[in-house]
């Protein structure tokens, strides 16, 4: 029976001595007093967070997987490492290639080889502070090969004269160390030509200093003593590759400045002429972009034309302790049209680039300063020749080859394990972490199936 | 009207009821309370993760803007700059009574923020709110910077504007007068080189471009004298407040935060409060800056056999540069005779890298050969 049914006056269950029978109505408060906290205890803290809204910005990183056709072999294993230059060369003109490495991180000047299921390192030279790059030439005349090394005197930002060029005179026995020039600021490239046209090899330096710098020619007098000449007063150059550019048989110097100004820098050699005179230089190129971040400059033929046009890689950050990916960073053609006048066009996009190099299947980039807090962040893409061998520019899909080893400052490729197709060198030059997909140098052999049309190779880093 | 026994207690359990609900909502709001972005700790060093665990924690659990901020920077300073970008939107959005962001603070921070991010038209965007709020002090290095982000979009002439806007910082007109070159107009650029040399002789980026302005006038005097100015001068004027900004922010956070103590406490003479904080910072994998200077303040207390034990730590995480050899010999000398082979040896390898004067002094005063 319910209480509406009952009859009579309604006792108070609680004045009801001895009785506590509780209405409905205060059961149920009862119930929800006790069960409402109890409920709220145990199902608070199960309840997800708020939804965390849009996706994170995370700008220009370029992500991807790696390439199963590109087998990755360490050859030098570090968490830290300054490589700082590498190239695919013939050392001992055996027919087989070998790594010619500067390590700036142990001050010297390594050659690697690749044995049957390992790789061996040699030191060549040790005690260089801060090498930036090794040029192989026959400097004296006398048919062996000689290393000619720009020294950077310190790989930190410094605008002190601790910058060197060291000649590594092949002997019987190893190399002989001459100091070539000395008591100027840092010293990231040297290359090496017969630019007098006197039949001996004289030397273009590039002296990056940091605040101030230049550019020289050194003038061999044909028992290697150099007379230098000033072409450019700027800091920051970083290559001084040399060609002829302009097809008149001589060879023309570029290079690209990188500190103050973002320039590219033509000297065209005029076949006549004294010490500074023999140049007429050019500016090729400009950005008022100063944030760029130019990285280097590789001639290469890439449009098939007869002519030697330049890859420059932007993505530079050294200035930044940590870096992030920009929208401008990665290859820029600077395509030759002849006549000293250039075209300037985006190739390729990848954050950080600080490295290209030409290889037969293509162009590979390499990027230094990523977002490497992004697992999947690229570190070597491709640029795969144009179709066809089109001819046309603007801007390419490039293929991620891998997102490992991170901090790669330099490319190179060539045939390394003599299957006769371009494998794919990196080194590695650590500043800011994360370092947990380190290797100092290592090496990408080729195992895809298709080869690339375009095979022809210019510099490297 | 007589409240019975049974109303009472009705209405006592309502009113326990109310409480109870308001308390469950206010539980649940808790529970769905913002969550700062998390990072990957794992990949920092223990000062860094330490910091920015403490930094969420505060941001998380009961934060206004200030905390939120306060995250936003010190993700910003170690690179995390999507992470820092939302930390710092969301910072102005939790702003409470009592809180010290300034709008136009955080505005600034997430200009910064998009600019290292690779978004200079945003950047622009949002400088431009935080100028419509800025004191006017803040408003030069504000103009600066859109004008920076200007010329990261290469537009020149909008760059030009900005940096007039600037008016009187130095780096602006630095910067207009290059454009001025760049752009041709060298003769326009020449009276801001002099007014800036004039208030400072000593900047030779100023030498450098009056020299190229003076070349592309045809004073060739002037360049050959200024371009000798540039290289006989020795500071830089600061061209980047970007770089700048972030670098010292960072000494707020972390371990650059605890880098730069210890830098103050070793300059200060504080050697012990300096080995006890770099101590610290030494983990499995420690920093080479960390490294040097707590071998350089044990070296300094004399405790030279820790000393040594540091210095040997730098193997494989830097290049040994030639003042590194340098301190090993002194190290070295100082643990004792049986130790002075292995002391010249290091001073010897410090003079091969570089042959400054405290390594051939030291090579002279134990008799051995210094190069030219």
């Amino acid at each position: 029976m319910t209480e509406a049914n009952s009859t009579g006056p309604v006792p108070d269950p609680v004045s009801s001595p001895g009785s506590w029978r509780l209405s409905w109505l205060t059961t149920l408060l009862l119930v929800l007093v006790v069960v409402v906290p109890l409920a709220a205890w145990a199902i608070v803290p199960a309840l997800p967070g708020p939804s965390p809204g849009a996706p994170l910005e995370i700008g220009s990183v370029l992500t991807g997987t790696d390439d199963p056709g590109w087998r990755l072999e360490t050859v030098i294993a570090a968490k830290r490492s300054w490589i700082t230059n590498v190239q695919v060369v013939d050392l001992d003109g055996d027919g087989v290639n070998e790594i010619l490495a500067c390590d700036a991180g142990e001050n010297r000047i390594v050659v690697c080889r690749r044995n049957e299921r390992s790789w061996s390192v040699e030191t060549l030279a040790e005690d260089l502070l801060a090498p930036a790059h090794a040029e192989l030439v026959d400097l004296d005349g006398d048919s062996d090969r000689d290393l000619v090394v720009s020294l950077l005197g310190n790989i930190q930002p410094d605008d002190g004269a601790v910058g060197q060029v060291v000649w590594l005179e092949r002997t019987k026995t190893g190399f002989r160390r001459h100091l070539l020039l000395d008591g100027v600021r840092r010293v990231a490239d040297v290359r090496c030509g017969d630019l007098d046209g006197d039949g001996d090899q004289d030397l273009v330096v590039a002296v990056f200093g940091y605040a101030r710098g230049e550019v020289l020619w050194l003038e061999n007098d044909g028992q290697q003593s150099f007379t230098s000449h000033r072409l450019l007063n700027a800091p920051g150059a970083i290559h001084v590759p040399l060609a002829d550019f302009d097809g008149d048989g001589d060879l023309d110097i570029v290079t690209v400045v990188s500190q103050d100004e973002e320039e590219v820098w033509g000297f065209e050699n005029l076949g006549e002429g004294q010490g500074t005179a023999r140049f007429h230089a050019r500016r090729l190129w400009f950005t008022h972009n100063h944030d760029l971040g130019s990285a280097g400059l590789v001639p290469t033929d890439f449009d098939g034309d007869g002519d030697l046009d330049l890859l420059l890689p932007t993505g530079d950050n050294f200035e930044y302790r940590y870096t992030y990916p920009q929208p401008y960073h990665g290859c820029l053609l600077i395509r030759n049209d002849g006549n000293w006048t250039w075209t300037v066009e985006p190739l390729a996009d990848l954050g950080g680039t600080y490295a290209a190099a030409v290889g037969e299947m293509g162009i590979v980039l390499v990027s230094m300063f990523n977002a490497w807090h992004h697992h999947d962040a690229a570190s070597v893409v491709l640029i795969p020749p144009p179709a066809g061998g089109a001819r046309t520019g603007g801007r390419r899909v490039s293929r991620v080859i891998s997102t490992r080893p991170s901090h790669l400052a330099t490319v190179d490729c060539g045939d390394l394990d003599g299957d006769g197709r371009d494998d794919i060198v990196v080194g590695s030059l650590h500043v800011s972490p994360p370092f947990n997909r380190s290797t100092a140098l290592a090496v990408f052999i080729n195992r895809t199936d298709s080869r690339g049309a375009n095979s022809s190779r210019g510099g490297s880093r | 009207m007589k409240l019975t026994r049974s109303g009472l207690l009705r209405f006592l359990l309502i009113g326990l009821l109310i409480v109870e609900l308001a308390a469950v909502r206010d539980a649940v709001r808790w529970q769905r309370r913002p969550r700062p972005r998390t990072i990957d700790l794992q990949a920092l060093d223990r000062a860094t993760a330490g910091d920015m665990q403490r930094l969420w924690r505060t941001a998380f659990d009961d934060g206004g803007g200030d905390d939120w901020q306060r995250l936003a920077e010190c993700y910003a300073v170690y690179g995390y700059f999507p992470e820092a970008l939302e930390t710092c939107r969301r910072a102005r959005s939790m702003l409470r009574s009592g809180d010290q962001l300034q709008p136009w603070r955080s505005l600034y921070w997430e200009g910064l923020i998009l600019d290292r991010l690779g978004r200079p038209r945003n950047a622009i965007e949002v400088f431009g709110e935080s100028l419509k709020v800025a004191p006017p002090s803040q408003r030069p290095t504000l103009w600066h910077l859109v004008g920076r982000n200007r010329l990261r979009l290469e537009d020149a002439h909008e760059a030009e504007v900005a940096f007039e806007q600037a008016g009187d910082l130095q780096v602006s007109r630095y910067e207009r007068a290059r454009l001025m070159v760049r752009t041709g107009r060298p003769r326009e650029a020449m009276p801001i080189l002099d007014k800036l040399l004039s208030e400072d002789r000593d900047f030779y980026q100023v030498h450098h471009l009056k020299a190229r302005a003076a070349e592309a006038i045809g004073e060739q005097s002037v360049a050959a004298t200024h371009d000798l100015l540039a290289q006989q001068t020795s500071r830089g004027l600061p061209t980047d407040p970007v770089v700048e900004h972030l670098l010292a922010a960072a000494d707020r956070f972390g371990f650059w935060g605890r880098l730069a103590d210890a830098r103050q406490m070793f300059q200060g003479r504080d050697l012990a409060g300096a080995i006890d904080g770099l101590r610290q910072l030494i983990g499995k994998d420690p920093h080479p800056a960390a490294v040097r200077l707590l071998s350089n303040a044990l070296l300094e207390m004399g405790r030279f056999g820790e000393a040594r034990e540091m210095l040997g730590r730098l193997h494989g995480q830097a290049a040994m540069g030639p003042l590194d050899w340098l301190m090993t010999g002194d190290v070295l000398e100082r643990l004792g005779p049986q130790h002075r082979d292995a002391a010249i040896a290091a001073w010897e390898r410090s003079s091969r890298l570089r042959p400054t004067e405290a390594v051939r002094a030291r090579l002279l005063r134990v008799g051995r050969p210094v190069p030219p």
